[in-house]
């Protein structure tokens, strides 16, 4: 079990205009899982290489249970890593991958394959032992990757994209898997994905990063509610949030978004400045009905199923808004619909820098699924 | 391609009636039969005419068919003297340029491998070796080891290893083993590049997953590194047998074969000097069979054991 800690660590890669991480200070809590989501290039796989000593930092310090490990060399670090390409050793079976660390420990032939055997028996593959790697399939080998890690029980896991090779079914009962063992191993589990569900599936947190920076770092349901900036805010969703630009004013005392043909009445929301800003909503935020009487009409230009929910898309104007279509209607394109906002699921940011603007009403907590809709 | 057919047919194309399958055959034949012609010509005609050497005595002239002596050239083979020393020191040649030039070849790929400044540059001139013609390695070696001027001779003197340069190209078998020295130098790029090659087909991540598994520099080469490159170090070595088998231009240009009469002779070169020297071409087709075959099966051997093996 470990705690670890990036201290104000910065990567450059010669030749590389911009940093491949920006100074970053982080704390990878003691056997917890940890996601580090983001888009391709955003440097994910450059900060587990500096956890596990293969990339040395440019400048910063990396602590493990306080202690500096900055210096000390992959061989001598007490973490595991498995690979997106697996990186299993081409010309030793299964059963001498998983147990090459083992033998680098000095543990005899016969310990070292009962422990094989254990590990084995966790992953499921017991019959595969004797295969080599190129006998395998993607997901046998992701599964040697991992009983290769396990069986040293390290301290820290560092798993880079381990099943971002593998089809989509399998990609669900891993999940699962990996939750299962993280839990059983209660070590510090650190996953590097560019794949949202992998963090709202496994993680208790979450490292947001683009462009060699950490966006957010916070539990997954706090980074889908309450998005740090505009990026994580688009990142985030099954669906893409919609922005619209526009400026808040105080009339006659009450506080009100516009941004011509669409308008929310804010009053009652403090901690909000007056003057121009995006506003954003994710589907389950904005909510249509019939047109008869609404204040805010819109006309369907497109509709999405993502089972088992059905997504439309409505402009108001040149604004447009994706909305989540509750059980009992049905809409179809060129509809003409009423459209009202829920209002505890808008998210403001400023309109220049992009950034969250908090608003002192937030609630600590509110589960997308609460929403009636 | 209905359409395609037709238009074949309106242009009177003559395979066109035949299947696709087999109108691409016959194209294959078709242009085949040019360098098949060439084939017979430069490789059957000499193989059958030599074999036919080996069974007739002197001719009238050298290099013509004589009298039918049956297997007398062959049976040479056993009481000849010299041909058992070409063949002692045609292993003499072979072993150490196979061991060595495959160990230092091996071990220069893998300094190559490592990333440091000027590796580019490095990795270029490391072929200079290979791309010199023989001939100009032979007389770049004639004067670094020469007895009064060479460089080398004065190098060890400077360095006060020895009072007077020693004679390099004189001694027996030492003169053998400088021969050897040179052709390791000259061939062991090939073999450095072979195993480079190899290297780039070894994944990064594969090194640097054995580091985090704990493996020192040492284990990763033993237990990694060096089970990737069997295949290649035996194809290596076998290269480098079939090359050494076929050394011939630094003996020539460098000791004709001597010193003594035959101390730098290997099967090659002696079956060159019975052959166009003594123009004894009956024997001399003989001796050129037996390193044929020998160089035919090391290459069967490259070709059909391992080559699979190699490019998996
Ligand atoms: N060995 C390297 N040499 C130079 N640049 C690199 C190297 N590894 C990664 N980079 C660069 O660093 C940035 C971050 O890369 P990486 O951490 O692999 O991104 P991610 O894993 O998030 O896709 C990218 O711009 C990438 O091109
Ligand atoms: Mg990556």
């Amino acid at each position: 079990m470990a705690e670890v800690r990036l201290d104000r660590v910065v990567k450059r890669y010669p030749g590389l205009a911009a940093d491949a991480v920006q100074e970053t200070s982080l704390t990878f809590e003691d056997g917890l899982f940890t996601c580090i989501l983001g888009p391709s290039g955003s440097g994910k796989s450059t900060i587990l290489k500096l956890l596990a000593g293969i990339e040395e930092v440019t400048s910063g310090r990396i602590l493990m249970d306080g202690a500096d490990i900055t210096n000390v060399t992959p061989e001598r670090r007490d973490v595991a890593m498995v690979f997106q390409s697996y990186a299993l050793y081409p010309n030793m079976n299964a059963r001498d991958n998983i147990a090459f660390p083992l033998m680098l420990r000095g543990l005899g032939r016969q310990e070292r394959y009962r422990h094989v055997e254990e590990v084995a028996e966790m992953l499921g593959i017991r019959g595969l032992l004797d295969r080599q790697p190129r006998a395998l399939s993607g997901g046998e080998r992701q599964r040697v990757a991992l009983g290769r890690a396990i069986v040293r029980s390290p301290k820290v896991f560092l798993l880079d994209e381990p099943i971002s090779n593998l089809d989509a079914n399998l990609r669900a009962t891993t999940r699962e898997e990996l939750k299962r063992i993280h839990q059983r191993l209660g070590a510090t589990f650190i996953y590097v994905t560019h794949d949202q569900d992998d963090a709202e599936a496994m993680s208790d947190r979450v490292v947001l990063m683009a462009r060699g920076s950490v966006q957010q770092y916070d539990t997954p349901t706090a980074i889908y509610r309450r998005p740090a900036n505009r990026f994580v805010a688009s990142f985030v969703g099954r669906l893409p949030m919609s922005f619209v630009r526009g400026e808040i004013r105080e009339e006659e005392g009450r506080l009100r978004f516009d941004s011509g043909p669409v308008w929310v009445d804010l009053a009652g929301r403090r901690g909000l400045p007056a003057g121009p800003v995006v506003v954003g909503v994710r589907p389950e935020g904005v909510t249509i009905s019939s047109s008869r009487g609404a204040p805010m009409v819109g006309k369907v230009t497109l509709t999405e199923v993502v089972a088992p929910d059905l997504y439309a898309t409505v402009s108001v104007g040149d604004v447009s808004l994706r909305a989540r279509v509750p059980g009992e209607h049905v809409v179809g394109v060129g509809d003409e619909v009423g459209v009202t906002f829920v209002r505890s699921l808008l998210h403001f940011f400023d309109a220049t820098s992009g950034e969250r603007i908090v608003v002192e009403d937030e609630p600590a907590t509110v589960r997308s699924w609460d929403v009636a809709v | 391609m209905a359409s395609g057919v037709a238009t074949a047919r309106t242009m009177g194309n003559r395979f066109s009636r035949l299947s696709i399958r087999r109108e691409s055959q016959a194209y294959a034949l078709l242009f085949l039969v040019p360098t098949a012609l060439l084939f017979v010509g430069l490789v059957g005609y000499p193989v059958l005419y030599s074999l036919l050497l080996t069974v007739s005595g002197r001719g009238a002239a050298p290099g013509q068919l004589g009298a039918f002596v049956g297997l007398a050239n062959w049976a040479r083979i056993a009481s000849d003297p010299i041909f058992s020393q070409a063949v002692v020191q045609t292993l003499m040649y072979v072993i150490p340029a196979a061991v060595l030039g495959v160990l230092v070849g091996l071990g220069v790929a893998l300094v190559l491998n490592e990333r440091f400044p000027g590796r580019r540059i490095v990795r270029a001139a490391l072929l200079i070796p290979w791309a010199l013609p023989p001939v100009v390695v032979a007389a770049m070696f004639q004067w670094f080891l020469d007895s009064r001027r060479g460089l080398l001779g004065q190098w060890l003197v400077n360095a006060g290893l020895v009072d007077q340069s020693p004679i390099f190209l004189g001694g027996v078998p030492g003169t053998l083993y400088m021969l050897t020295a040179i052709h390791i130098w000259k061939t062991m790029p090939l073999l450095a590049l072979m195993f480079l090659v190899a290297l780039q087909y070894l994944p990064n991540e594969t090194i640097q997953a054995a580091r985090i598994d704990g493996a020192s520099r040492w284990r990763r080469f033993r237990y990694v590194v060096l089970p990737f490159l069997r295949p290649t170090i035996v194809a290596a070595i076998i290269i480098q047998v079939l090359i050494t088998v076929q050394l011939f231009d630094l003996i020539f240009a460098l000791t004709g074969g001597g010193p003594g009469r035959y101390s730098t002779y290997n099967v090659y070169f002696y079956t060159f000097k019975t052959t166009f020297e003594q123009t004894d071409f009956g024997y001399g087709a003989v001796l050129a069979y037996i390193v044929t075959g020998f160089v035919v099966v090391l290459a069967l051997l490259l070709t059909r054991g391992r080559a699979r093996s190699i490019l998996s």
